[in-house]
């Protein structure tokens, strides 16, 4: 008779916190579900920070890391995107006084990282207005910031720089026509 | 530095600067390699469930490009760091091997769909819009499980 020895196969998944977060939607630790890879059905959730799980039996028991932080490993993790918002003067491609850091700080983290980056520059408006003209403002806006970022040395390769003006669209969701709101005069920034 | 921005309107009209997704039949990129450390390399197209033997062609490269079932592989002394176009990231460690099997986003709504397959090794998890946006729609598949990541940092280690 033959004998057949069949591997225990695991896979372990261990939780930390998250990094830490100026926005507030960003919870310390997240959780990681266990499926069944075939089925779907749930085995167990991992949900504290630090503790670990094997994943390959019918049902997952969670026991605290032994391992630490996996500091070596997170050594090599990318910086967090940078994610900057510029805001503009009421109708104008002119971003406000109080925007001017961001645009200082956007530059360093580039100039840190600039052989290996994307970069996603996108404009909007606000809701007064006519749509169109609020598409033709929001694009303008996004422009407006690549050529002043292309000027600085900035390289807006294609296919990795998106440049796009998203008009009243989002203003228009949230206030409904004809509401100046300066959260919705600005172009956004992320390098990644 | 100059302080303040204001542009032409027939600059606009002229400069706008092609997307991502300019060209359908064009692949996307889904992210980048952002660091390479030891033996580490891309594998594309038709990519194998097993490791495979590379081709010096196939070095992973600092500014890389990866498309989605791009497969990739470290030797003992390899490791690899890869910022995704969500704003995932992965630091992928030694004697790994992983395809990013499955990543639609769209990046208007932040919705869509990561699965990572990892056959062997480790890779630490940083994850992004796809999963603070959608629950369940960041996947770690694992021979023997799949992880579904709700706005976490994790890390799988897979013998």
């Amino acid at each position: 008779m033959a004998l057949v020895l069949v591997g225990c196969a695991t896979a372990k998944v261990t939780l930390l916190d998250n990094e830490p977060s100026s926005d507030p939607n960003v919870p310390k630790v997240g959780s990681v579900v266990v499926l069944d890879p075939e089925t779907g059905v749930e085995r167990g959730v991992v949900a504290s920070a630090d503790t670990e799980a094997s994943t390959g039996g019918h049902r997952i028991k969670v026991r605290k890391s032994k391992r630490g932080g996996f500091a070596q490993m997170f050594g090599f993790m990318p910086p967090d995107p940078f994610q900057g918002q510029l805001e503009f003067m009421v109708g104008t491609t002119t971003i406000t006084e109080e925007s001017q850091p961001v645009l200082t700080k956007l530059l360093g983290l580039w100039k840190r990282d600039r052989d290996v980056s994307d970069i996603e520059v996108i404009g909007y408006a606000d809701s007064t207005g006519d749509p169109a003209g609020n598409l033709k403002l929001s694009q303008e806006r996004a422009d407006a910031v690549r050529d002043f970022l292309a000027n600085e040395g900035f390289e807006f390769t294609e296919g990795h720089s998106l440049v796009i003006g998203r008009g009243d669209v989002e203003a228009l969701k949230k206030n409904g026509p004809g509401v100046a709101d300066p959260e919705y005069r600005k172009v956004t920034v992320v390098i990644r | 530095m100059r302080a303040t921005i204001t542009i032409g309107l027939l600059m606009a009209a002229v400069l706008s600067t092609p997307s991502w997704a300019a060209g359908e039949a064009k692949p996307v990129s889904i992210g980048r390699v952002k660091s390479v450390m030891g033996t580490a390399y891309i594998i594309r197209g038709q990519a194998p469930k097993t490791p495979v033997k590379p081709t010096p062609d196939q070095i992973a490269k600092p500014g890389q490009v990866l498309l989605q079932s791009d497969m990739i592989q470290t030797g003992k002394d390899g490791s690899l760091g890869i910022t995704f176009a969500d704003n995932s990231r992965f630091a992928v460690g030694p004697n790994t091997n992983l395809v990013l099997s499955q990543f639609e986003f769209d990046n208007t709504t932040h919705r869509g769909r990561f699965l990572t397959t990892v056959n062997k090794g480790t890779v630490a998890i940083n994850s992004g819009q796809i999963a603070h946006e959608n629950k369940d729609a960041m996947k770690v598949r694992t021979p023997v499980s799949l992880l579904a990541a709700r706005g976490t940092r994790f890390v799988v280690e897979v013998p």
